[in-house]
């Protein structure tokens, strides 16, 4: 069973073919405005279903980050709005920090790990920050795997400070599938890698996602990660 | 709901122990330093209440104390707490001063000698039953090299009925002074929140004997060690310096302790006293005020009001003080933790970005923060836990002793 956002934002579950049909993350046309700083983002329509992926491209600048903001429903539209899984975001800050902590996995360009926890303990920290989120048993095997996944078996006791950058951003995508989320958002994942670091890393997310019938959404303006990437949006908000 | 409340409470304790754990040396440094800092002030406070309970229960076992002219401390901590040498010039034959025309009763102590770093004090078998004390095994002293023990010199030194100590030399540097008396514990005391628990009670022959104004040796003539006998005169035999002294407390052999001189003579350091009425003790008091009076009679309740009155006068100012102190170091661990907050912001926003609400964050934090605070008050308990031990010793150096 695949989770999904049922009313109020709790979890329920769809059968697979139910949910293949259903796009995990669609955005109609969303627009963005700081007024305070002139600052426009206007994106056209997207959906992605199980294990599609898109490219956000553009130079710096330009919103990218801003819209995987409005995808995690961190920021709202001011036009336009994101479902996830069919349902919208509600108005409701809670309910939209509830669906962003179980249904959005996230990886970040800083790799952004708590440095007083080990590798697993890193895995497993989402399902310490919600009450609806059990970690059991089953969760702490799900971890594991996950960890053997990114290529980090043996290493799961081990301090994040005796990790690699490449590493640290492989304990990040198997944080970010922890919840089994129907989508992943990944702000420059390869930002902080080395050129042969990158490639390896993107293709590791990709088939990651791909594997947990994740959408994909990548903001990078990596052009060497593109082919892996299913789809690409050029956007080119600014002030 | 509560299952979902200890579940929340459960992993925001295994995060902050995590964090405390990750920078275990700033968390110890911060959890030991506020915790005595906040001791202090317990201790101090706790330390004043000992001292004067003790001082004030202590002061109620004589009316009045009897002394040679000097320190009034030390003879009051000497003759009571056993823990001064109160000033010497006191013998047997003064008590008859108090005794005679019936206006009271008096209890000679002396003091000054231990056994294994226990106070030593010589006294009479009317000690115990004006202290209310009966031995919780065995039986009070009886002859020469007999002894009691109190409670907890009897735990410490890890002595019952039937063992034996030696008492400490006087100078171990003096071979040639008073050697090692052999004790032998026939009694031990019930513990009583007093000097009688840490102390070690003989009859004043024994004490006398300690001092070397009383031995046993053989008979000089029957002695087999070379110098035993260097001389006879008139028909007696002259011992030698060679003639060994018995210092062992053996059985059957305390009749043979002698005392060289008149007991009356022999010197003490203190005497309980007891007037038969208040008349008495008005006669008494007013008996030992003279000018050229060479001995001292002390009132020792109003001698531990005094005391008392000086320490609680310090102790308030050193409270102010250490509250105050305790006030800074708590400004200076609150900031500090603050900015232990600042460098987690990243961590901390995180949390946020991963769906934490404010209130889970707070809650973390105010979990770690409560974690230390709860380590700073297991330092604080056993810092203000440990003061009552001092207690004594803050009376002394109050007292001038």
């Amino acid at each position: 069973m695949i989770p999904t956002i049922g009313a109020g934002g709790t979890l329920s579950s769809m059968t697979p073919s139910e949910t293949d049909q259903t796009p995990r993350i669609e955005a109609t046309d969303l627009v963005f405005v700081r007024p305070e700083t002139g600052f426009r983002l206007s994106t056209p329509a997207f959906a992605l279903r199980a294990g599609e992926s898109l490219a956000v491209r553009g130079p710096s600048g330009c919103g990218k980050s801003t819209l995987l903001a409005l995808l995690s429903g961190e920021l709202v539209a001011t036009e336009g709005e994101v479902r996830v899984l069919g349902r919208p975001f509600g108005a409701d800050e809670a309910d939209r920090r509830r669906v962003r902590g179980t249904a959005i996995g996230q990886v970040f360009q800083t790799f952004e790990l708590v440095a007083s926890l080990d590798v697993v303990e890193n895995v497993l920290l989402p399902l310490r920050l919600h009450d609806h989120l059990k970690l059991d048993a089953a969760a702490r095997t799900r971890a594991r795997e996950l960890i053997a996944r990114v290529g980090l078996e043996g290493k799961e006791s081990r301090s994040i400070d005796r990790l690699s950058h490449g590493e640290r951003q492989r304990v990040a995508i198997a944080r970010a599938l922890i919840t089994e989320p129907p989508v992943v958002l990944a702000d420059e994942p390869t930002g902080n890698l080395d050129p042969r670091m990158k490639r390896t890393i993107a293709e590791l997310l990709v088939s990651a996602c791909a594997h947990a019938r994740a959408a994909l959404v990548v903001a990078t303006h990596d052009e060497s990660i593109l082919p892996l990437l299913g789809s690409s949006l050029e956007i080119g908000g600014g002030p | 709901m509560m299952v979902a409340a200890a579940t929340t409470l459960r992993h925001a304790a295994f995060l902050a122990m995590a964090s405390l754990r990750h920078s275990w040396r700033r968390s110890a440094l911060l959890v030991v330093v506020l915790g005595i800092s906040l001791g202090i002030p317990l201790a101090l406070s706790s330390l004043l209440e000992q001292a004067s309970s003790d001082m004030r229960t202590r002061a109620r076992l004589a009316p009045l104390v009897l002394g040679a002219k000097g320190s009034e401390s030390d003879l009051v901590f000497g003759a009571m707490f056993f823990a001064a040498n109160p000033p010497a010039g006191l013998a047997m034959h003064d008590l008859a001063r108090v005794e005679g025309e019936r206006l009271g009763q008096s209890i000679p102590i002396a003091v000054g000698a231990t056994a294994r770093k226990a106070a030593i004090v010589g006294t009479t078998l009317d000690y115990f039953e004006r202290a209310g004390l009966a031995p919780a095994s065995g039986r009070v002293f009886a002859t020469i090299g007999e002894c009691v023990v109190g409670a907890t010199a009897a735990r410490e030194l890890a002595l019952a009925e039937g063992a034996t100590l030696f008492t400490d030399p006087e100078s171990l540097s003096n071979l040639a002074g008073v050697f090692p008396l052999e004790l032998t514990v026939v009694g031990v005391l019930p513990p009583t929140n007093s000097p009688d628990d840490r102390a070690v009670f003989v009859d004043l022959r024994t004490m006398w004997s300690i001092r070397g104004l009383g031995h046993r040796h053989d008979e000089p003539a029957k002695s087999t060690t070379a110098g035993a006998v260097i001389g006879a005169k008139d028909g007696n035999t002259i011992a030698g310096e060679a003639l060994p002294i018995e210092r062992a407390a053996a059985k059957g052999v305390a009749p043979d302790f002698h005392f060289h001189g008149s007991i009356d003579d022999f010197p003490i350091d203190g005497a309980l006293v007891y007037p038969a009425d208040a008349k008495a003790q008005a006669i008494l008091l007013g008996r030992f005020t003279g000018k050229d009076e060479k001995l001292q009679l002390v009132r020792p309740d109003l001698f531990a009001e005094r005391v008392l009155e000086r320490i609680f006068g310090v102790g308030r100012v050193l409270g102010a003080v250490a509250v105050g102190a305790a006030l800074l170091v708590g400004l200076v661990a609150a900031s500090a933790f603050a900015l232990s907050i600042r460098l987690r912001a990243d961590e901390l926003a995180l949390m946020r970005r991963l769906g934490a609400s404010r209130a889970r964050v707070a809650l973390f934090l105010a979990v770690e923060a409560a974690l230390m605070l709860a380590g700073a008050a297991l330092v604080a308990v056993a810092v203000a836990a440990s003061a009552p031990l001092f207690a004594v010793s803050v009376l002394r150096v109050a007292a001038g002793a």
